[in-house]
């Protein structure tokens, strides 16, 4: 047989495959497909409302949910632990490289992000620690770790002509810390020997996203750099790019030497890697689902192939391989199983969609659970593993239905 | 013997035993065996040309089935060959004697043993979706096949919304569908009224002379086995008689079922999948 006849046979057995699914689904076995779909979308969904809350708890403590949709970091940070890692290797001379970025036309704006742990002071109130946020302002950059930006003056004046705002956009987590409304006045302790600086609150994120309880406040990258000394060279921990062109990436990766360039679904796939309880969430949902899903599957599929005796035995009657006949029973299992992913899918974010709600009502603010793109995905990916796993099974079956002795009855 | 150009089947002393209880226990019984064996065909030769109509007759249990499965090659035989153009089966794997039946055989079942997921033409088209056949061809063939069987109106019916004749059509177009060196034919007119048996049985004259192709009918309709070349008579799996039968004019009436080819659906929605 020739390739072309291959191709022939294959597509035609398809047909004959995605047919009897459909009948079967609608007329002869309705029951029995819509088990299979339903065991493999239950399975599928539970994983992926599971997958989902390990990936919203691992994002919580990244620069997540803003208009960025690169991270450009040096390669010895982890990118989703960015904001509280202070001591990795910084980028230098991040204004220059941050305002040629911004000048090319696929690339909307780039900011550098530097962070850093400081002891701050409202006036005549007491003392705390928040976590600093400098970045260069840009009108579309409203938002940086869920604290929002809209506070600070456009561009970085400090930098730019050496006036200095003082301005700082409080989370509402640090707000309450340090008992600060719009217009108060705040110092920043430093070391001794060095002059305070002063700064005013300007903006109070609102407090309805997880990240916003975290006490953060965001202020002019220069007038960070200045009062941390990172202003030497230049310095910002990394460098957040927003562009819808996937093109971009490579280029973003040669601006400096040793740094990686990491992706919105990239960075919440490191994120859950990097965090071991969302892993072993994610992992445990997706080894409990294959294996549900795979015994349902192959529960209904020995129902199936003992319903279908007298017709495989027919189809090897009358010539059709063994080969053939186990793929067009693969295939019809494979798109049931494909269907049961797809369901599963929905109800999962369904199911996100529940939590957050039951979250937002009674332990937290913000959102618990992330229908992340990857996680949807990985929920298809799941449910043709599922498929896969259940045909060595169909393959000991069908080796079990006798030709001569079935049409015979 | 050896067989001659025109043989296409040679069997020599086929044997066929089954065992009742499925499964030799002996061993569990240290030595004392309770397998208990039924000769279904015990010893025949036969030879068939091609080109020939060989009918077969006998009752119920006289080894008719048993018979046309091994000359088909769907069964081994215990003891005995049954060598198929010089080919003997019995020595051919499970996989090659598969090939063997699509390339060369066309079996009517007694049940029909259509695919019920599927139309008329898509099950009669099947085996040309093994062979790789384009899709054009293959609904073409399939067509012109159900139309010669006087099914042209119900080419896109599935089985359950066809008649018990009407099923017995389809199953017939598709055992020829391949063009096949032999055709087996269990009880082929059992379904259908008298007109409809004799177009049918005219079909298998035309294979037989037409495509120089050897047909093999197991029937207890003496009508129908009148249009067989040779008529075979069978018991208790012996070869009893085999006359030779004058076949003149035009072709014999077989007799009505009592089942008719009463028209028969479903009731439902008239669902039209396509052909393979």
């Amino acid at each position: 047989m020739n390739l072309g006849e291959r191709l022939r046979r294959l597509a035609g057995l398809v047909g004959v495959s995605f047919r009897r699914t459909y009948i079967r689904a609608i007329k002869t076995a309705p029951g029995r497909t819509w088990l299979s779909v339903g065991g493999v979308a239950l399975a599928v969904g539970l994983m992926v409302v599971v997958a989902g809350i390990g990936v919203g708890i691992a994002t919580q403590s990244t620069v997540y949910g803003d208009n960025v949709d690169y991270w450009i970091t040096p390669e010895t940070d982890g990118s989703s632990s960015a904001l509280v890692n202070t001591d990795g290797p910084r980028f230098g001379s991040v204004h220059p490289t941050a305002a040629d970025l911004s000048d090319r036309e696929s690339i909307a704006y780039a900011s550098p992000v530097l962070t850093q742990p400081m002891r701050v002071q409202i006036d005549n109130g007491s003392a705390e620690n928040v976590l600093a946020i400098g970045i260069v302002k840009h009108p579309q950059f409203s938002t940086v770790a869920d604290v929002t930006t809209e506070g600070l003056r456009p561009g970085d004046p400090y930098f730019d002509n050496g006036t200095w705002t003082g301005d700082v956009s409080l989370s509402a987590g640090a707000a309450e810390l340090l008992a600060a409304t719009e217009g108060d006045g705040l110092t920043v302790t430093r070391p001794a020997g060095a002059a305070d600086r002063n700064f005013s609150v300007t903006a109070i994120g609102a407090g309805n996203t997880t990240g916003s309880q975290f006490p953060i406040m965001v202020m002019q990258l220069s007038e960070l750099q200045a009062i941390t000394g990172a202003d030497t060279n230049d310095e910002a921990d990394q460098i957040v790019v927003s562009s819808t062109n996937p093109q971009i990436r490579s280029d973003l990766a040669t601006i400096y030497p040793q740094s990686s360039v990491t992706t919105r679904a990239g960075l919440n796939a490191q994120a859950v890697l990097e965090d071991q309880l969302p892993l072993a969430l994610s992992v445990t949902a997706a080894i409990i689902a294959v294996v549900i899903g795979t015994l349902f599957v192959m529960t209904t599929t020995g129902l199936s192939v003992a319903s279908d005796r007298g017709r495989l035995a027919t189809l090897a009657a009358i010539g059709i391989s063994g080969s053939t006949r186990f793929r067009l029973l693969a295939i019809e299992i494979l798109s049931i199983t494909f269907v049961g992913g797809l369901v599963g899918v929905g109800l999962g974010v369904g199911g996100i969609t529940l939590a957050n709600i039951a979250a937002r009502r009674t332990i937290t603010s913000g959102d618990i659970a992330s229908a992340d793109p990857l996680v949807l995905a990985f929920g298809v990916v799941i449910a043709g593993v599922i498929g896969l796993l259940a045909l060595p099974y169909l393959a000991v079956l069908l080796r079990r239905v006798g030709t001569a002795s079935e049409v015979g009855r | 013997m050896a067989p001659s150009s025109s043989t296409l089947i040679d069997c020599v002393d086929l044997t066929r035993q089954y065992t009742l209880g499925g499964t030799d226990r002996s061993w569990l019984n240290f030595g004392s065996s309770e397998i208990q064996t039924v000769t279904a065909l015990n010893g025949i030769d036969l030879s068939i040309e091609r080109g020939e109509i060989v009918g077969c007759a006998g009752p119920s249990g006289s080894g008719k089935s048993t018979l046309l499965h091994l000359l088909a090659g769907l069964d081994t035989p215990t003891r005995g060959t049954v060598s198929f153009d010089g080919t003997k089966l019995g020595s051919l794997s499970k996989r090659a004697r598969t090939r063997h039946r699509l390339d060369h055989v066309g079996i009517v079942f007694q049940h029909f043993h259509l695919l019920d997921s599927l139309s008329a033409r898509a099950n009669v088209a099947l085996p040309l979706v093994e062979l790789g056949r384009p899709k054009a061809e293959r609904q073409q063939r399939a067509t012109e096949l159900l139309t010669a069987m006087g099914l042209d109106g119900r080419i896109t019916h599935r089985p359950t919304q066809l008649s018990g004749g009407e099923q017995q059509r389809v199953a017939i177009a598709r055992a020829l569908v391949t063009d096949p060196d032999l055709v087996v034919a269990d009880e082929p007119t059992g379904e259908l009224d008298t007109e409809t048996g004799k177009r049918v049985l005219s079909r298998f004259r035309e294979v037989a002379t037409e495509h120089n192709a050897a047909v093999v009918i197991a029937s207890h309709d003496e009508p129908t086995l009148a249009i067989a070349d040779r008529l075979v008579r069978m018991r208790d799996g012996n070869i009893i008689d085999i006359e030779k039968q004058d076949v003149v004019g035009e072709t014999p009436t077989p007799t009505k079922s009592a089942a008719g080819d009463t028209h028969q659906t479903d009731g439902g929605s008239v669902e039209t999948p396509e052909s393979p």
